[in-house]
């Protein structure tokens, strides 16, 4: 078994950003001055210092009517409302699991806010919470739904439907939550035989596509590690992890569209290929160069 | 003594008195007069025995109404249910007394977890069925929830339910408690946002009660109940309570409908107690009755009391008083009421309910009977008591109010007010001492005929006129029905007594029959798009907003289509394959046919739409009179020539009836438009569209196609009158002929007649079929040519722009070759065909995409708003914006714009109270208020952004349905929040009562908290800390004191 081990000097590195067709955005850094002037309301990172509104973190500032707010270069994941989210179970406590979900703190999922097997209706017992490490246990990864954000920013997830619940066999990357683009749906069963769900968190999963009809009856929580997942079907979902991550170092805005085109476009290289800098460039600039023209139309 | 229990004692009194009631009964007319039959089958079915064999059931009459449609079943309740004990051996909660068949076969359907809807008369029981529901959710120990319209109402359920129960919660707006508990009591408003945010609660629920569902006819609230039946999960039980409605069966099919799930309907057939309506002219002659127990209109007793009326008129202008005069002294009015009330007194027919329609009357009423009492020595001692206690959680600069002092001194003698001027915590106490029966008369407006089991043994009407906020009117029969049927205590009384009084005059007998006897209004449809809604559905995946809209109960008639649309497509979509198959080969032409048929198409749109317009131009006008040559085409007359003979209008449309040639003798039949082509055409449909139908449009095209060609007969004589339309009129033709038309028209229509059918037409017929001929003749032969009368110079420029279009179309198609194609008409047959068939699916794809929705454009209107205000962006992914709206309860639009456009934030606690009491306060003012600097620079700014919004809103064609900003209350919050006094800050307002301000502060707070939460959101801490000081500022003393009904230490009244 032979490998290739790629090692090369910094200098060598190559450059992997794309340049936009927008100027870059003036950055702010923590403890500049935005503006003097009254009349402004302060947002997220920024703060007052004497009448002055002021940045607490790096960023751009965005503003909304008379509201100026400090959006950072990178942070950690804000949840919103109705959000889809892809989370690991970090611990199992009364009543409630705790999940990681790339924010400040641990997410929250009720025993009541999930679907349990064996019906929509779940009568109120002590068995279900004794039972809740059957159902998820530490490590378990889940899809699920912001509920609504605690005073302290953390999230209540539920899985509202069916199509949440617990994930089985696949691939999750992980990427800058900015990344992905907020659409109306994240659950994406892709042409090329594989689904996605785009966590607005950053966390993507991919998996092989499980027929409708079959879905329907797991309800979210049955577990099918035995099955095995044929090799076609394994490569199809490495080439996307490794578009999505390409396209992730190129700091290009991960959608359903944005992936396929990046997909589309790696064909001519080896999936194994796509690890290295060069083709991962040329797929991004192509795919840019793709979807320019698709708004063009 | 406990209210439920007292309950429990009326429901097993009026038990045993309806056994002997069915027994009694031998087809007696019912009380609603739309349900004799059924009660007849009643009096059939029923044997005089008690045992009843259940094989006789079938032999009953079948219901001569409509008992089942798809999702939706009436259940006859004229059977009993005989083997109750054995389908359900063990209750979940049981009565002390027998249930009623209808009790008992909503609880059967509810054992079988189905959807039930009870439609039931005034206090005929139907909380039963809710509380049965209640315990079978805490048996199967799941959740279930009790929704009400009114606050008030929810207060006294949970009171009751708590007894019952209790393990019960309760959320409104400003209060909550035990929202953990197995039975939640709250506003539908509550529950519809728990939905939308997908709350925790939802998540075990099973049972959803729906109290006084016909709310959903609420044209300002409606809505909310039609969203929560949508948005709730299928798995979920409905039951629904209602008043008697004419389309129960519809409202239950389209929720059986939209959850898929059966609903039963169960229904009572007449009131418990009977109701006896008169009218009151005067002491002196007493009552008339006008409508018996069983629903009928006397005539006899309506016209003595009209008789006596008049007289006592006749004699009072005899001596001398001013005669029709509309409005009496306030004098008068209070020698009328004292003299009434001794009489009805005297005649037991207290305690009443006097429905006085407008809050001032209510008060001015009352205060009227300063000589009247009512009650006795120790009744007088109780309410002392009790009122005091009630009383002793509010301040004492509160206790000594007017108000409160007023109304103890009423209550003392036993007269009660209550409207919505009234404190809440005084209301509360009216109704409690009412419901003991120690108030034995109360002057009411149309509120509290919403509230809860609160009946009295009579009711009268002060005047059955109501200002409804534009117009003077008479009740309405549901809001009669609804506030008569207060009369009648279960158990207690007989029956129940409804006087009208008429102190100047006898209303109408018209009038009044229909208000007493009228149908109450059906259900319909408040549904309507908001912007929360609309927000709400953009944030989550769960439903669209056009899946909303199309399950409404506006678009059940649009939903209940599609399946039919689907079938239709099918078969077109089958029918296409069918002709594209066959066609391919011969394709030679295709293009250039289908290429035709697009243009003829759209010249022949353009030519149906404007024809009329053109025809009616003065200059055109003119030249249509009898005897003018026309070029026309109509069905299979194809370019003819024709002579005028009469205008005529049909449907309100021009039609003109015109003498042309035909080759056939069958042609000859009448022709009188499309009467006889369209009988044909519906009784054997399915065969000539087997066949081919021909189209008018068919004509229409070879018509085109066939342009230059003028038809001439074969032979001589053949001719017919036909009765066309202005778009089959092609031109005019200069020439006229000077024929007697009328001759033409008489001598042929004889002809038609079977008998004359062999005469030769006449002279003067003859002589115009000949003048025809020949001029037919030589216009095709070229040797005359053919002229028409040119358009009018004068045309409008509008219509000159279409008329240049035709042009273009026209001079397109005579450019067009391919009717020069030999076979031309079989070829275009097919094409024809095909894009006929093409035009089907198009339009029935547009039938079946949510495009066709009703309200599909304004939803595109308000998404544009929304977009263009920036609460989402252009994939309508909901933005910061949108998200603070989400917060909103009401007013999302506005309070959002304030937010961020920083009118709040730069104010103090007691200037942003003030400032929001814009939006919720609703009351006209006479008096300007006084206000502060910093307060009327915010009301500028607030009303410069409701400006900017309204012009948003009219950018893209929304009518805007805001209320009008009202800085009213703008002062009084002001220095409520600022911490006066509430008697000092009533000193402010003159014209608004109390109880207003305190509903108005109290919606107040639910807003701040809104706000509150969306500073948080947004991230400034600095205004979050101001609303939450701005709240705590006025939720004190007698705004926000406990409602007696949840307070623990309830003072319960008991003797």
């Amino acid at each position: 078994m032979t490998q290739n081990v790629h090692i090369r000097l910094a200098s060598q590195r190559i450059d992997n950003t794309i340049v936009g067709t927008s100027e870059v955005p003036r950055l702010y850094t923590p403890g500049e001055i935005i503006t003097c002037r009254s009349g402004f309301m302060r947002g997220h990172g920024t703060y007052m210092e004497e009448d002055a509104l002021t940045a607490s973190v790096a960023g751009v500032v965005e503003q909304v009517n008379k509201l100026i707010s400090v959006r950072p270069i990178k942070n950690r994941y804000n949840g919103e409302i109705g959000d889809v989210v892809v989370g690991r179970i970090t611990e199992v406590q009364q009543k409630r699991w705790k999940v990681d979900t790339n924010s400040r703190l641990d997410s929250v999922l009720l025993l009541s806010s999930v679907n349990l097997p064996g019906g929509e209706l779940r009568r109120r017992g002590t068995e279900d919470e004794q039972m809740m490490r059957k159902y998820l246990q530490e490590g378990d990864l889940i899809s699920a739904e912001v509920q609504k954000i605690y005073d302290d920013g953390s999230l209540s997830l539920y899985t509202r439907s069916l199509k949440y619940g617990k994930l089985c066999q696949g691939v999750l990357v992980k990427v800058f939550p900015s990344l992905v683009k907020r659409r109306k749906t994240h659950f994406h069963n892709l042409p090329c035989g594989a689904s996605m769900i785009l966590g607005n968190n950053g966390f993507i999963w991919i998996c092989p596509t499980v027929s409708e009809d079959e879905e329907n009856g797991l309800g979210g929580f049955t577990e099918n590690l035995l099955e095995v997942v044929p090799r076609t079907d394994r490569e199809v979902i490495a080439r996307l992890r490794n578009c999505i991550l390409a396209l992730a170092n190129c700091k290009m805005m991960l959608c359903d569209t944005s992936i396929l085109y990046a997909f589309e476009e790696s064909q001519k290289y080896e999936v194994l290929e796509l690890l290295r800098p060069e083709p991962m460039l040329d797929v991004c600039v192509l795919t840019q160069q793709r979807l320019y023209m698709q708004e063009d139309e | 003594m406990s209210l439920i229990k007292q309950e429990e004692d009326l429901l097993g009194l009026w038990q045993e008195e309806t056994k002997e009631d069915e027994t009694k009964q031998t087809g007696k007319i019912s009380l609603q007069n739309l349900e004799v039959d059924i009660d007849a089958d009643v009096a059939e079915v029923v044997p005089k025995e008690d045992i009843i064999p259940v094989l006789k059931i079938t032999e009953s009459a079948p219901l001569k109404r409509q008992t089942q449609l798809q999702w939706a079943e009436e259940l006859d309740i004229s059977c009993p249910v005989t083997d109750f004990e054995k389908k359900v051996p063990t209750m979940a909660k049981t009565w002390s007394f027998e249930l009623d068949t209808f009790q008992k076969k909503a609880i059967l359907k509810l054992e079988e977890h189905a959807n039930v809807l009870v439609a039931a008369h005034t206090s005929a029981g139907k909380t039963v069925v809710a509380e049965y529901a209640i315990a079978l959710s805490k048996r199967h120990m799941t959740r279930s929830i009790y929704t009400s319209p009114i606050k008030a109402l929810s207060n006294q359920k949970y009171r009751d339910f708590r007894e019952t129960f209790g393990d019960v919660g309760l959320i409104t707006g400003d209060f909550q408690v035990n929202q953990t508990a197995q039975c939640l009591i709250m506003t539908t408003e509550i529950l519809r946002s728990m939905l939308y945010c997908g709350s925790e609660v939802i998540r075990d629920l099973e049972y959803v009660v729906f109290d006084e569902v016909h709310y959903l006819n609420d044209s300002e609230r409606g809505h909310v109940w039609e969203e929560v039946l949508i948005l709730l999960p299928d798995h979920v039980s409905i039951v629904m309570l209602s008043a008697t409605i004419p389309n129960t069966l519809d409202f239950a099919n389209w929720v059986g409908a939209t959850k898929k799930k059966k609903v039963y309907v169960v229904s009572t057939l007449k009131r418990p107690v009977p109701l006896q309506h008169y009218l009151y002219t005067g002491s002196k002659t007493g009552l008339f009755l006008i409508v018996e127990e069983a629903g009928k209109f006397i005539e006899s007793g309506y016209d003595l009391a009209h008789t006596v009326k008049q007289t006592q008129k006749k004699q009072k202008a005899k001596y001398g008083s001013k005669e029709g005069k509309a409005h009496l002294t306030p004098k008068q009015e209070a020698t009328i009421w004292t003299v009434f009330v001794a009489q009805l007194r005297k005649e037991d027919k207290l305690p009443a309910v006097a429905f006085t329609l407008s809050r001032h009357r209510c008060d001015q009423n009352a205060r009227n009977l300063t000589t009247v009492d009512l009650t006795t020595g120790s009744e007088k001692s109780f309410i002392h008591r009790f009122f005091n206690k009630s009383i002793q959680n509010l301040k004492e600069p509160d206790r000594a109010l007017p108000q409160v002092v007023a109304l103890q001194d009423l209550l003392m003698r036993g007269i009660g007010v209550h409207h919505s001027g009234i404190l809440p915590i005084l209301k509360e106490i009216v109704e409690m001492l009412f419901q003991e029966g120690l108030v034995k008369l109360l002057f009411a407006t149309e509120t509290f005929a919403m509230g809860v089991n609160m009946p009295a043994r009579t009711v009268l009407f002060d005047s059955i006129k109501k200002f409804d906020g534009c117009d003077v009117r008479t009740l309405l029969p549901a809001e009669y029905i609804q506030m008569a049927g207060r009369a009648g205590r279960r158990g207690l009384d007989k029956t129940g007594t409804v006087i009208i009084m008429c102190k100047v005059d006898v209303p109408g007998m018209k009038e009044l029959e229909n208000m007493m006897l009228g149908k109450p209004m059906s259900l319909e449809s408040k549904f309507r798009l908001t912007y929360s809604m609309i927000l709400n559905l953009f944030r989550v995946e769960m439903i669209s907003v056009e899946g909303m809209m199309s399950h409404s109960f506006k678009e059940f008639r649009h939903l209940s289509q599609q399946k039919k649309y689907e079938k239709e497509l099918e078969t077109v979509k089958e029918k296409m394959k069918e002709i594209s198959s066959n066609t391919q080969q011969q394709g030679l032409h295709w293009k250039s046919l289908s290429d035709f048929y697009d243009m003829a198409a759209e010249y022949l749109q353009l030519w149906s739409e404007f024809r009329k317009e053109f025809l009616a131009e003065p200059k055109y006008v003119k030249e249509l009179t009898p005897g003018r040559m026309l070029l026309i085409s109509h069905k299979e007359h194809i370019n003819k020539l024709g002579i005028l003979l009469s205008l005529e209008t049909i449907k309100k449309d021009r039609a003109f009836r015109v003498l042309v040639l035909c080759n056939d003798e069958k042609t000859r039949t009448v022709d009188y438009g499309d009467e006889i082509q369209l009988s044909v055409a519906s009784s054997d449909k399915e065969k000539s569209e087997e066949q081919y139908k021909p189209d008018p449009l068919w004509y229409k095209m070879l018509g085109l196609a066939n342009k230059k060609k003028i038809f001439v007969p074969d032979e001589v004589g053949g001719h017919t009158i036909l009765t066309v339309t202005t778009d089959d009129i092609i031109d005019i033709v200069k020439n006229k002929v000077s024929v007697d038309t009328n001759l033409v028209i008489q001598d042929w229509e004889k002809r038609q007649i079977s008998r004359f059918r062999d005469d030769p037409p006449g002279q003067t017929c003859s002589q115009a079929v000949q003048r025809l001929t020949e001029f037919t003749k030589n216009v095709s032969s070229g040797t005359v040519p053919l002229e028409f009368v040119g358009p009018a110079k004068d045309i409008h420029l509008k219509n000159f722009d279409v008329l240049q279009k035709l042009n273009d179309l026209e001079q397109k198609l005579n450019d067009c070759t391919s009717m020069n194609i030999a076979n031309f008409e079989q070829l275009f047959k097919e094409v024809f065909r095909c894009k006929q068939l093409e035009q089907k699916r198009e339009d029935l794809l547009y039938k079946k995409s949510p495009r066709s929705l009703s309200l599909y454009p304004e939803f595109k209107e308000r998404v544009c708003v929304l977009q263009e205000l920036g609460y989402i962006d252009k994939n309508n992914s909901v933005q910061l914006k949108g998200r603070v709206a989400c917060e909103m309860g009401n007013h999302e639009l506005m309070i959002t714009e304030m937010v961020l456009h920083c009118v709040l934030a730069d104010k103090q606690p007691a200037e942003i109270a003030a400032l929001l009491s814009c939006l919720v306060f609703q009351q006209k003012r006479k008096t300007e208020p006084v206000l502060t600097e910093t307060l009327k620079k915010g009301v500028r700014q607030i009303e410069e952004i409701a400006k900017n919004v309204e012009c948003m809103e009219r950018k893209y064609g929304i009518e805007s349905g805001h209320d009008k900003l009202n800085s009213g209350l703008v002062e009084v919050v002001y220095e409520w929040a600022q911490g006066k006094p509430f008697c000092e800050i009533m000193q402010l307002t003159d014209d608004v009562q109390e109880g207003i301000i305190v509903r108005c502060i109290q919606q107040l707070n639910e807003t701040l908290c809104d706000v509150k939460n969306a500073a948080h959101r947004i991230g400034d801490p600095a205004l979050k800390q101001k609303m939450q000081e701005a709240s705590d500022a006025i939720k004190r003393d007698i705004v926000f004191v406990a409602s007696l009904y949840t307070s623990e230490d309830n003072p319960k009244p008991s003797l």
